[in-house]
């Protein structure tokens, strides 16, 4: 553990519990403020932030050993009860500070491709969420400077700290509003100073004092709700006159709010010949964004306007008796599908506060859908709910599940999205019944892209059931939206003739029908050219591959190694676009791509900066050093190796656990859990450090080989068991790999050790610096190569590690065992 | 304490004496001969500051491919930094869209010229704008146009662009503080609807109050992501079509190298 040269072992007046219980509150905080940032982001700004908060937060430990280091030389700063109590409470009070300054932050992430202060603004959230955990670092890193005989219980200390933390965050998402939660992590910093604290002579009174006046006074000033993007529907639709609350209601899955006035007008697409009256109409934000209306409809005839939308097509080509809608939402297309007669719906809302709201408090204004007769809603998410589910439905109905701006704006460019790829399409046609309809509603753009991809993913999907979508698919548009229509059946002449009379009727486009003749396109919503008519060809023909390298936007099939659906852009188009469009071409730049990208540069920088930079003084003995080259990249391996495991599968367990933060949770306490664990166990094995270190690292490397090749048939194998039993099984899962990973850290550095000290300052930072850029590089990864060469190019960097501590140990006289 | 300073005195002075004039003119304007009927646009403060930002972001429109004299006239004669909040100024001639509060922005110079191009406006036309905002899409207009009813549904923005606007001489405008899905029944047939607020869907109420050969504007996307335009228009039979618009500029983009289809 990291214990800095000639400090004698201090601590020992200091009792062991105390120590331990403070670093267990502590690392509880930790792990509670990163949980509950990951949401806080995603409601002040989008959840891609998400990525952010992680790669800060290792810069933070990672920047807290040199930080430490100058303490140390600097100001002689030992380990003691005052000084670690001093960091606990800098903890705290840097919590109430962070939330208050992201309050006032004037990012705006939709404005960040035109702002020239935008990049500033993102380095000022940095360096509001670095603080935190550089204090909580330099806190666990100095009390780790204790007597070694202390160590192995400190370290289990902090490692059951953060798995309770995991735990305690995911219920303060239950039980209390965001603010409340983070004020709690602060209150648990100055819990665990006020441990450490003798509290004997009057000055450690005086200062305990002092640290609860000041906690009092950052927690009174910290904001009691959460600034909210002025660029999200809720702020916009709050400065109208006449808006209410009607409804709200935060939880794991974030915030939503039902809101209405005179200024909610909501129906996504509705036909330019409808002249009718649209209901009375209540708005569900989620997040702040628009997640779909809640109508007051008294009468099955009241749906009536739902009929003047695309995604009302399919119930003209047949007369589905079983519809299964997923994503329920405010009801809207179960409420079309009573509309049209159909006699069992089932509406899948993964929500549990949607499903809440509409039981609840509007049950008398719209929220009676949901208990209509023949309906029934579930509260499941719709990948788990087809994995365990072998009902067959007449139609499966999935439209809109997202909102139009912040996806037009490419913000969700970076959101891992299960139920657009061809698996899960693949799952949904499985369930259909001979000549059932499987609709899929996007919202159409020009140049053409959503509705493409849906396309495309459907036609994949067919394909890979070996059928094929020449005669199975048909795709409609209108000026808002576009549906895409897939059956495991081919279309019969009666079907498409209803599909034309379907959209002649309500002027809507036709993309693509079998047998559709060329001049039936392009004729009410006019487009310079029938792009959707000619894509769609192009990509059911022999010439799909050349197609899509050539369209300039990524239109490719998602998958589950893919699941970025929203993400379009191409740097190849770049220049194409900057020439042809000047600067509207940041019209064109997914903002949740930008920001990745922003964070993965200025992580660099700082970790380079705070980590790598305070090194250089003290780089002269290492000339004489040998093999220092195979000793930093050791580190540097398993610190990027550990890393781009770790985000992997957490993205991977995204899927899988429906939810991000359950993903978080569930896979990062399970990695410091077990990866500790595996720490704790690497003194017990009686071989040679460089064996240890080459066998740990090997096998981590194929494990992580072994995970890339099983998991996904794993997970899917799995995916129709409960919540509980599915997060035991990420964390068994995790486990094996954790543990050989958690053992490389000590077994290297007992191997480098015998080169002297001077190196091991280099070897900290190079693995801190290799952590944090693994970390922001790890999303752009995912987007480019999918989430298994993630996990494969993790399994590279075991490898290397492994290569790099056989070369250690063979150019060296062997080590004394560590556990000897 | 600092001595009064007789030389720093004499700005203030020439200053106070400058509004005197600048306000006598005024009171006095509207009396002299030939101020006529029509002459209302006359009676407008014409800032000259930022002139050359002014000619500067016209260039950039005119770079864009837009070189509708009417339209550039219009673009190059209205102060746009006027329009803008003080934190954004130094960026308000440049060639990109601002915040200006309450989650609205002043669209980037191309799209208002673009979208004001499309409408086809004559000095007769009766215009409705849905989203006032700061104010400037409606200056804009009614520089081709005197009937010029601008709605905006955030009262601040509605008070404040009214205002600005009537501050800046633009008396012929008619800002409403009401919900612009409804429209303008009473001024209502429109020869041209823009609607510069994002729209969920395209009210049929406005779709009703759209003359026959009159056309609507939208800008489609988010505040910062406006990729295409979309242009509604009702024939003289009440037929109403659409289209959309931005994507003619990106044809080469696409490079959809596909053979015609028969037809």
């Amino acid at each position: 553990m990291r214990r800095a040269e000639g400090i004698p072992a201090p601590g020992g007046r200091m009792h062991a519990l105390r120590i331990r219980l403070a670093l267990g509150v502590v690392s509880a905080g930790v792990l509670q403020l990163e949980i509950l940032l990951l949401r806080l982001l995603a409601l002040r700004f989008w959840d891609h932030v998400a990525h952010m908060v992680v790669a800060v937060a290792l810069l933070g430990f990672g920047a807290s050993g040199p930080a430490l280091l100058l303490l140390q030389s600097r100001w002689q700063v030992r380990l003691s009860a005052r000084s670690l109590a001093t960091l606990a409470m800098a903890f705290a009070l840097s919590v109430p500070a962070l939330a208050l300054g992201l309050n006032h932050l004037p990012l705006e992430v939709p404005y960040l491709a035109w702002d020239p202060r935008g990049p500033l603004h993102v380095l000022a959230l940095e360096l509001l969420i670095l603080p935190p955990f550089l204090f909580a670092g330099m806190l666990t890193g100095l009390a780790l400077t204790d007597r070694p005989e202390r160590l192995p219980g400190h370290y289990s200390a902090t490692l059951a700290g953060s798995g309770l933390g995991a735990v305690v965050a995911v219920a303060l998402l239950h039980l209390a509003p965001l603010s409340q939660g983070l004020l709690l992590c602060s209150v648990e910093g100055a819990a665990a100073a006020g441990l450490l604290l003798p509290w004997q002579t009057h000055s450690e009174r005086a200062a305990g004092l002092l640290g609860g006046i000041l906690l009092a006074l950052a927690c009174a000033a910290a904001p009691a709700d959460v600034t909210i993007s002025q660029f999200k529907a809720i702020t916009q639709l709050q400065a109208m006159p006449g808006t209410t609350t009607l409804c709200r209601r935060s939880g794991p899955l974030g915030r939503l709010d039902v809101v209405s006035g005179p200024a909610v007008h909501y129906v996504p697409g509705l036909s330019l010949q409808y002249a009718g009256a649209v209901p009375r109409h209540a708005l569900l934000l989620h997040d702040g964004e628009e997640a779909g209306a809640v109508y007051e409809v008294r009468d099955r005839s009241g749906w009536r306007f739902l009929d003047h939308t695309t995604q009302a097509a399919p119930y003209h080509l047949c007369k589905p008796e079983r519809v299964l809608v997923i994503g329920a939402g405010g009801g809207s297309d179960i409420g079309l599908a009573l509309f049209h007669g159909v006699r069992q719906v089932t509406g899948l809302e993964m929500n549990p506060d949607i499903v809440a709201a509409m039981n609840g408090p509007l049950a008398d204004c719209g929220g009676a859908v949901y208990r209509a007769a023949g309906v029934t809603v579930l509260n499941r998410e719709a990948r788990n709910y087809l994995a365990g589910d072998h009902e067959r439905y007449d139609l499966i109905q999935m439209a809109l599940v997202d909102a139009f701006g912040a996806a037009g704006a490419g913000l969700y460019a970076g959101r891992e999205t299960s139920l657009y790829t061809t698996e899960a399409f693949g799952q949904m046609l499985d369930r259909l019944t001979p000549g059932g309809q499987l609709a899929i509603t996007r919202w159409a753009r020009t140049p053409p892209c959503e509705g493409l991809r849906v396309f495309d993913t459907a036609a994949q999907a067919l394909r890979n059931r070996g059928l094929s979508p020449e005669t199975r698919l048909a795709m409609i548009r209108n000026w808002a939206t576009v549906t895409v229509l897939a059956s495991r059946e081919p279309l019969p002449p009666s079907t498409t003739s209803a599909l034309r009379r379907f959209c002649h009727e309500r002027g809507f486009d036709l993309g693509y029908l079998p047998g559709m003749r060329a001049d039936e396109a392009n004729r009410f919503h006019i487009l310079q050219r029938a792009y959707d008519y000619e894509a769609a060809l192009a990509l059911l023909g022999p010439d799909r591959d050349a197609f899509l390298t050539r369209y300039p936007f990524a239109l490719g099939a998602a998958s589950d190694d893919r699941p970025y659906f929203h993400h379009f852009f191409r740097w190849q188009s770049l220049p194409e676009l900057v020439r042809q469009t000047g600067a509207r071409s940041r019209a064109f730049l997914e903002m949740g791509y930008v920001l990745a990208l922003a964070t993965l540069v200025q992580t660099t920088l700082a970790a380079a900066i705070l980590i790598l930079l305070p090194l250089l003084p003290a780089s002269g003995p290492l000339r004489a050093v040998r093999g220092k080259a195979a000793a930093v990249g050791y580190f540097l391996a398993i610190g990027a190796g550990f890393m781009l495991l770790e985000m992997s599968l957490f993205q991977q367990f995204v899927r899988y656990l429906g939810q991000p933060v359950f993903s978080a949770a569930a896979v990062i306490a399970s990695f410091l859990v077990f990866g500790g664990i595996g720490s704790l166990a690497s003194g017990r094995w009686h071989v040679p450090a460089g064996t240890l270190a080459t066998r740990a690292t090997a096998l981590a490397a194929m494990l992580a080989v072994a995970g890339v090749a099983v998991l996904p048939r794993w997970l899917a194998w799995s995916h129709g068991l409960p919540l509980p039993l599915r997060l035991a099984l990420t964390a068994a899962t995790i486990a094996p790999v954790a543990i050989a990973m958690g053992h490389a850290l000590p077994a290297g550095l007992l191997l480098t050790t015998s080169r002297g000290s001077a190196l091991t300052p280099w070897l900290w930072g190079a693995n801190g610096f290799a952590s944090v850029v693994a970390t922001a590089a790890a999303p752009l990864l995912s987007m480019a190569f999918g989430l298994r060469a993630v996990g494969g190019l993790a399994a590279l960097c075991y490898a290397a590690a492994a290569m790099c501590a056989r070369r250690l140990d063979h150019g060296l006289p062997r080590t004394p065992g560590i556990a000897g | 304490m600092r001595s009064r300073d007789p030389v720093g005195m004499r700005p203030r002075w020439q200053t106070a004496l400058g509004l005197l004039i600048v306000l006598c003119a005024a009171l006095v304007t509207p009396l002299l001969p030939g101020a006529a009927p029509g002459a209302e646009r006359d009676t407008r403060r014409r800032p000259a500051e930022r002139q050359a930002d002014r000619d500067g972001m016209v260039a950039v429109v005119e770079r864009y491919g837009l070189h509708d004299a009417v339209v550039l006239a219009a673009m190059r004669a209205v102060p746009r930094h006027e329009f803008v909040p003080d934190l954004e100024q130094p960026l308000a001639y440049a060639d990109t869209p601002l915040p200006i509060g309450y989650g609205q922005t002043i669209s980037q110079p191309f799209v208002v010229a673009e979208m004001t191009r499309l409408l086809q406006l004559t000095a007769n036309s009766r215009v409705l704008e849905i989203g006032t905002g700061s104010g400037y899409q409606a200056a804009i207009l009614a520089q081709i146009t005197p009937d010029v009813f601008s709605m905006e549904v955030i009262k601040p923005l509605a008070d404040e662009a009214a205002a600005r606007l009537k501050a800046l001489g633009y008396s012929t405008i008619q800002v409403r503080h009401a919900d612009g899905y409804y429209g303008w029944l009473e001024k209502a047939p429109f020869d041209g609807i823009v609607v510069t607020c994002a729209a969920g869907q395209i009210p049929p109420p406005l779709l009703a109050q759209l003359a026959p050969g009159g056309r609507m504007v939208i800008p489609v996307g988010s505040a910062f992501a406006v990729q295409d335009l979309m242009l509604v228009t009702k024939d003289k039979d009440g037929t109403v079509r659409s289209q959309s618009l931005m994507a003619v500029r990106f044809v080469p983009l696409t490079r959809l190298d596909l053979k015609p289809q028969p037809r």
